[in-house]
């Protein structure tokens, strides 16, 4: 069994290091490189079992992603992984229902254990 | 900052007293007007808070700026819960900037007393005579975050790296203008400082990155850059982190390519060697200044970075200063606040 | 005396005990030894309470409100305890709420719940009495010398409730945080 995971970010490294540290494990990735496409790509992808989403993006960013997927009602967890700290944006992240954060650069065995936490493989 | 506290009501004054931290503000609590002006005569203070009684709030506000060193103190109004529109409006017309309803927690109170200093900032960009002029701008050299730029960068870029660098001070001499570079705009937007973080790698580090970042030896030059600028970012963060320490709140902006041959403005430098020669990264940081410009909502565009938070008419935050804004935040703003408001920002970065 | 019991509330169990600590630190720093104690009566103070003060707090997914009920006597002690300024009675035990909320608040946001607390509000009178609070509520009583004090600790949780991990520090790169 499998799972799919979406990584959100502008930089192509920090989706292709997600993409390494998850496929190992089994989980299916896609990739998107901003809010605006993430959308997009969630419209049609239904089988979606966890974002992983930077915060600075253009377009869109990942609070204001939040928001959207909020106000979608989505029910599919979201965790941060950016390289910021402060703790109010962690906060806000938290009110509009993120489920994690990760700051970059990041261990990939806290990634693994984060998506075994939230989208089991074998769920 | 110096602020005066007039309240009679000891226990309220005292937890007022309390919700100020000591190292940012100056805080003299006084009991009764006469109190209260014989401070103000002492040392000019920058804010006075004081205690609006039902009646004559609007003449003690008058005799309190009445004072020789308060014409250009920020005046804030403790009412009760349920004031009279007029008593508002008189106490506006006296001179008050702000008031705060009974009861109110300790965070509103902290904030409302810092509103000032960014009033202070907004007001010297469209170069109004400064009202209450007490803040000098940030010297970011003085920054720890700044002068130990080398050593935190490469902290963190180690553990991406998965092996440490050795820093120096300096920039490498062997780096020639058309080295691979990436750089990261930072704001302080209410400062109208920008500052921008350079990594530049040489060929045996572009070598590294193909090899050790991307695993693929083969990688194209994009694909290169798009790491180099991922490094940048890395370099963003840590800084960003490391002055949110210091309680200096930066903005950063999306990395990009650039060229190393342009460092102007003061700028600090470090190498940055990796392990057995395996190549070197330039850390630069440069501290610019610039205007900010006082625009239309309707001209707002991606990267522009809010110099002050924007307000809803009962005093919610919308959006708070120092936010850089995305093509969604943009047209939501344009769109909610319309071309007659006028916002001060930093320009796009 | 009622109180619906913390029983089955660890968070709030948490806050409880901190309450009873910080009120035995408050009067020791100005050399009053108190000892928590049973309720004096039934009634806990009963016709002895003379003051009451209420201090409100809200935090994150958390609010409630903190009650201190003092005697005439315990009231005329602090006041003197604190160096008999000229000040009334009501003043003094507000003053004292205000500095039980705010110790207790620096505990909290050391276990990960920051709380934000407002001003108080306190009231005189023979035989006050309050109604029972939502949420979960605790009664504490204390004694002084040659008199009694209570704490009433008010709190209503919302259901996603979780103590904080990193209340106010940045986050550093390589954390990792679930909410």
């Amino acid at each position: 069994m499998t799972a799919r995971v979406m990584v959100i970010d502008d930089s192509m490294l920090v989706r292709r290091q997600v993409s390494a540290a998850l496929k190992t494990p089994g989980y299916l990735v896609t990739e998107a490189v901003d809010g605006v496409d993430a959308l997009e790509k969630l419209a049609g992808l239904a089988d979606t079992k966890l974002i992983v989403c930077d915060v600075n993006m253009p377009r869109m960013n990942g609070i204001e992603l939040l928001e959207r997927l909020s106000a979608q009602g989505s029910a599919v967890p979201v965790v941060m992984l950016t390289t910021e700290g402060q703790p109010e944006l962690i906060q806000r992240a938290r009110s509009l229902g993120a489920k994690g954060w990760i700051v970059k650069p990041f261990k990939p065995e806290f990634l693994v254990a984060t998506a075994a936490k939230l989208a089991p493989l074998g769920a | 900052m110096r602020v005066i506290l007039l309240n009679d009501r000891r226990a309220e004054r005292d937890a007022m007293v309390r919700a100020l931290p000591q190292d940012t503000y100056r805080v003299e609590a006084v009991a009764d007007e006469t109190a209260a002006l014989a401070a103000i005569a002492r040392e000019a203070p920058q804010v006075v808070v004081f205690s609006a009684p039902s009646k004559g709030g609007q003449d003690l506000a008058r005799r309190l700026r009445g004072g020789e060193n308060a014409a250009e103190a920020y005046l804030l109004a403790i009412v009760e819960a349920a004031p009279a529109n007029k008593e508002l409006s008189n106490l506006i017309s006296a001179g008050v900037h702000d008031f705060m309803r009974r009861p109110f927690a300790d965070v509103e109170l902290l904030e409302r007393v810092k509103a000032p200093e960014r009033l202070l900032r907004w007001s010297r960009s469209v170069s109004k005579p400064c009202a209450f002029d007490f803040s000098t701008a940030l010297d970011v050299t003085t920054l720890r975050a700044w002068r130990n730029l080398g050593q935190l960068v490469a902290e963190d870029l180690s553990e991406m790296a998965g092996s440490p660098f050795s820093v120096s001070t300096g920039y490498p001499a062997h780096l020639g203008a058309d080295a691979a570079c990436a750089s990261i705009p930072m704001s302080l937007a209410g400062d109208q400082l920008e500052l921008r973080l350079s990594i530049v790698a040489d060929t045996p580090a572009t070598k590294w990155i193909r090899e050790t970042l991307l695993s693929d030896p083969t990688a194209q030059e994009s694909t290169m850059r798009d790491a180099l600028r991922e490094l940048a970012n890395t370099a963003g963060g840590s800084l960003k982190r490391a002055a949110l320490s210091e309680s200096i709140t930066l903005t950063t902006g999306i990395p990009r390519d650039d060229s190393t041959a342009r460092f102007p403005g003061k700028h600090l430098c470090w190498s940055l060697k990796l392990e057995g020669g395996a190549g070197c990264l330039a850390v630069v940081g440069e501290v610019r200044s610039h205007t900010n410009q006082r625009i239309s909502a309707a001209q707002l565009t991606e990267g522009m970075v809010l110099a002050h938070d924007i307000r809803s008419e009962g005093g919610v935050l919308i959006v708070p200063a120092g936010s850089r804004l995305t093509a969604t935040s943009a047209n939501r703003l344009a769109a909610m606040l319309g071309p007659r408001y006028f916002l001060e920002v930093a320009p796009a970065a | 005396m009622k109180s619906i019991s913390p029983k089955n509330h660890p968070d709030f169990e948490l806050m409880d005990h901190h309450l009873m600590d910080v009120a035995v630190e408050l009067f020791a720093a100005y050399d009053v030894p108190i000892e928590h104690c049973l309720p004096p009566s039934e009634e806990g103070l009963g016709q002895e309470t003379y003051c009451m003060s209420s201090i409100g707090y809200v935090g994150n997914g958390v609010k409630g409100v903190l009650i201190l009920a003092a005697t005439r006597a315990a009231a005329e002690a602090w006041t003197s305890a604190a160096g008999g300024l000229e000040c009334d009675l009501v003043d003094t035990v507000g003053e004292f709420s205000n500095m039980l909320l705010g110790r207790l608040k620096g505990r909290l946001l050391r276990e990960g719940i920051p709380i934000s607390l407002a001003t108080p509000m306190t009231v005189i009178g023979d035989g006050l009495r309050i109604s029972v609070a939502p949420g979960v509520s605790s009664w504490q009583f204390f004694e002084g010398p040659g008199w009694h004090l209570g704490t009433r600790l008010d709190a209503a949780f919302d259901p996603d409730f979780r103590r904080e991990a990193t209340p106010a520090a940045p986050a550093e790169a390589g954390d990792a945080i679930l909410f």
